[in-house]
């Protein structure tokens, strides 16, 4: 289990996090992830190469993160919410 | 504690935990970069979590309150060495396709490799700011750490992204001798474990 002071943490994180009232945060990382893409690079050219990489890792950050979250769950995750319940006797 | 039948509270609760499982996995593997070994993580934090629900407080952020408990979970791991090694670019590579639509020439399997190269403190700054969608702020209080701090290492992050992927420097990909090893390791590791 948790330290005390790691449970007493988690509260205030809840808490101040949750203040803010940010949905589920998927509208937000977009503006985030636009926020980290720094130097958008003007030479933007048709070249292909590696130059023309660049102003697309901050989106490709976003993609891998959004790909996990858009996977359909394991059954084992189903199972194990299922346990919760029936566990707490 | 002894609870008959689950009251509106634990309903309510497992309703608002259930709904943060995909985002729970997607920071896993952020973290660890080895899909079985961030699963593992996430079951382990949805317990922890479940077992602490009392000290949840309802209207506040469930997936930040479960952020900080699935990287205390991970950092544990850390200290116990369990994420030797590296993450299995094998099953990276076959996960990490490109979803149809996508014309970016950034292969997300580039991505990965990328994000794995960096440590741990920038990649798990850089997750929750550029991925998971969190404020300096938020990411500040999940981490436990000054703000600025967070920035600092968001920066340091993005400026080791901007160099490898802008300039060509992605870390190779793996021989198919290691790429083997790997396949082994992850075995290894998905063997019953005695809990």
């Amino acid at each position: 289990m948790q330290p005390q002071s790691a449970n007493v943490r988690l509260l205030a994180v809840a808490k101040k996090v949750g203040r803010a009232r940010r949905p589920a945060g998927e509208q937000t990382s977009a503006q985030m992830a636009e926020d980290i893409a720094i130097n958008p690079v003007p030479s933007r050219s048709p070249g292909r190469g590696k130059t023309q990489r660049h102003p697309d890792w901050a989106k490709g950050l976003r993609q891998l993160y959004d790909s996990v979250v858009e996977e359909p769950l394991p059954e084992s995750f189903a199972d194990l919410l299922a346990k919760l319940d029936a566990g707490s006797k | 504690m002894t609870r008959e039948q689950p009251g509106d509270e634990d309903v309510a609760f497992k309703r608002e935990l259930t709904g943060v499982v995909s985002h729970l996995r997607a920071f896993a593997r952020g973290l660890c970069g080895r899909p079985d070994l961030a699963d593992d993580l996430v079951q382990e934090t949805l317990l922890k979590a479940w077992a602490a629900r009392d000290r949840f407080v309802p209207g506040t952020s469930m997936r930040a309150w479960t952020f900080v408990i699935l990287r205390n979970a991970y950092l544990t791991e850390m200290r116990r060495n369990r994420f030797r090694g590296d993450y299995d670019e094998t099953v990276a590579d076959r996960i990490l396709t490109a979803p149809p639509g996508q014309e970016g020439p950034l292969h997300l399997a580039d991505m990965h490799r990328a994000l794995m190269t960096l440590p741990a403190e920038r990649r798990e700054a850089l997750l929750l700011v550029g991925a998971g969608g969190f404020s300096y702020e938020d990411a500040a209080e999940i981490c436990g750490c000054a703000v600025g701090t967070i920035k600092s290492r968001v920066a340091r992050a993005r400026t080791a992204l901007n160099a490898m992927i802008e300039e060509g420097n992605l870390p190779r990909r793996k021989s198919g001798h290691e790429d083997a090893d790997a396949e082994i390791m992850r075995e290894l590791e998905s063997l019953p474990r005695g809990d």
